[in-house]
């Protein structure tokens, strides 16, 4: 195994740069360390200027979440050492205007995220006597996608999403599905009237890459596809059926 | 419900789904004796006399139009959405959509009509 | 060259490349699962014309016979098999588990939902490939 290994880091600076161009670093190459101790290393030794989110550094904030080598990765899962002799590319996720480096403008996510209302939405007026009794059944109907820790990988990853950045994206529909199918929520109908129309799940067109990249295997993907079976039989019912109240 | 761009998506998303299965299931069988070892004489084919009688079942007239119908609507939303995806032309896709699915329904009202003249 | 500007810094936005379903084997994979969908088109309107010469006679039937012999026709036959291939596996991989995903709140597995699928499609394979040999 070498001592180092060079890391090529987009660079862009707004006050200064057109676009983002590449800045290379030789870093000490540790068979435990994760690309983000390689990062942190360029940022405490070699050039402070480099902007990076990162937090936990235990794959469950969803901070570090950039471009390993073209690929999304959580840089604080992702061992150094794969990449020998190197070198290996660290970009932003895609499809997110970049702020700074490798920090990007995540505004749109989380517009995304408040308009399926991912919590429990309840119709009754009067807080309940006790807390909401859930079988382990129920708790399965949905406890994978509420595995979602907002990290944006998939986003980066879904071309649909790449093309027309109106498409709500694979981690809000997943998370609007969490909600849909936990039996304390009362809100199903209301999301679907949002989703079922403008770049709502029907944008989806099952390429699976969002599934592949997501490290807490969510599968968003499934979450979408779920959904929209659960759409068509609603418009069919309504369809069929128009005298149902919701 | 509030009626936006794509709320009558999921009727044709059925027709796509059912013809998904339909077309997976059934499509395979029929190249691969009809349009591969028939003409290449590697089984022995029916006939005329036997693939007149086998089409004029009511059971398979049915079992063709089933076959045509919703194949032909899974074909074309397919076909409209990897356009838009390939070529990205999103503000084709509606436009595309009324072409693609008008064909769809006339291929199948054209086998309907044959599938009576048998 | 940094010149002063009254207003904030610039975020950098870039467009999708046109070509970016070559970016990724798995992006290219998905569009060929889709191109299926273009020799599913051909096939049914092949059986369109079967149908209709069968309904137009011995001779119309003979006529369609000598089509599907022609070298060219069994070669986009035999491709247009393996695209209708690619497309049952690729569907009874994926979509059975959307329609079944969990049952009594545990994930099934997708070989316990792909299965099924693939033994009706052996099924009707076999019955369809019967009545048209005319198996009694």
């Amino acid at each position: 195994m070498a001592d180092t290994i060079v890391i090529e880091v987009a660079r862009y600076s707004p006050e200064s740069d057109g676009a983002p161009h590449f800045a290379s670093y030789q870093v000490p190459l540790r068979k435990d360390w994760m690309v983000l101790d390689a990062l942190n290393y360029i940022k405490d030794n070699l050039d402070g200027s480099l902007a990076f989110r990162w937090s936990c550094r235990m794959g469950i904030c969803g901070s570090c979440g950039m471009l390993v080598d073209g690929y999304e990765r959580l840089t604080c899962e992702t061992r150094l050492i794969q990449f020998q002799p190197g070198p290996v590319r660290v970009q932003p996720l895609r499809h997110f205007p970049v702020a700074r480096d490798l920090v990007i403008d995540m505004s749109d996510f989380i517009e995304k995220l408040n308009k399926v209302r991912p919590w429990i939405v309840r119709k009754d007026t009067t807080p309940p006597a006790r807390e909401y009794l859930q079988t382990p059944e129920q708790l399965g109907n949905f406890v994978q996608y509420s595995h979602c820790i907002n990290c944006m990988l998939c986003y980066s990853a879904c071309p649909v999403y790449g093309i027309d950045q109106r498409f709500i994206g694979p981690a809000a529909l997943a998370l609007a599905e969490r909600y849909n199918l936990d039996s304390r929520d009362q809100g199903a109908s209301d999301r679907l009237d949002v989703l079922s129309q403008h770049d709502g799940i029907w944008d989806c067109t099952v390429i699976g890459e969002c599934s592949e990249v997501c490290p807490k295997e969510v599968d968003p993907s499934l979450a979408i596809q779920e959904f929209k079976l659960t759409a068509t039989k609603e418009w069919y019912k309504s369809f069929l059926m128009p005298w149902g109240g919701k | 419900m509030m009626m936006g761009k794509r709320a009558n998506e999921p009727a044709v998303w059925f027709l796509f789904g059912t013809g998904g299965f339909i077309v997976g299931y059934l499509l395979p069988i029929h190249i691969l004796m009809f349009g591969i070892l028939f003409p290449l004489g590697a089984l022995e084919d029916p006939g005329y006399e036997w693939m007149h009688t086998l089409f004029s079942n009511p059971l398979t007239r049915i079992y063709l139009v089933v076959l045509c119908f919703f194949g032909f609507f899974h074909a074309a939303h397919r076909i409209r959405l990897t356009l838009v995806d390939l070529f990205r032309i999103k503000h084709l896709e509606m436009a595309l959509g009324w072409i693609l699915y008008t064909a769809a329904l006339a291929g199948s009202a054209f086998l309907l009509y044959e599938v009576v003249s048998l | 060259m940094a010149a002063y500007s009254e207003f904030p810094p610039r975020e950098y936005r870039s467009e999708i490349s046109n070509w970016w379903w070559l970016g990724r084997w798995r992006y290219l994979k998905f569009i060929l699962r889709e191109f299926s969908s273009l020799f599913v088109a051909y096939f049914l309107v092949v059986t369109v014309i079967q149908v209709g010469a069968a309904a137009g006679g011995p001779e119309a039937y003979a006529a369609f016979q000598d089509w599907m012999r022609e070298p060219l026709m069994i070669v986009i036959n035999i491709i247009a098999l393996l695209f209708l291939i690619l497309h049952a596996v690729t569907w009874s991989n994926l979509v059975p588990k959307a329609v079944f995903p969990r049952r009594r709140g545990v994930r099934l597995s997708e070989l316990t939902t792909a299965l099924p699928s693939y033994i009706l499609w052996l099924v009707a394979t076999v019955v369809v490939a019967g009545f048209i040999m005319g198996w009694k």
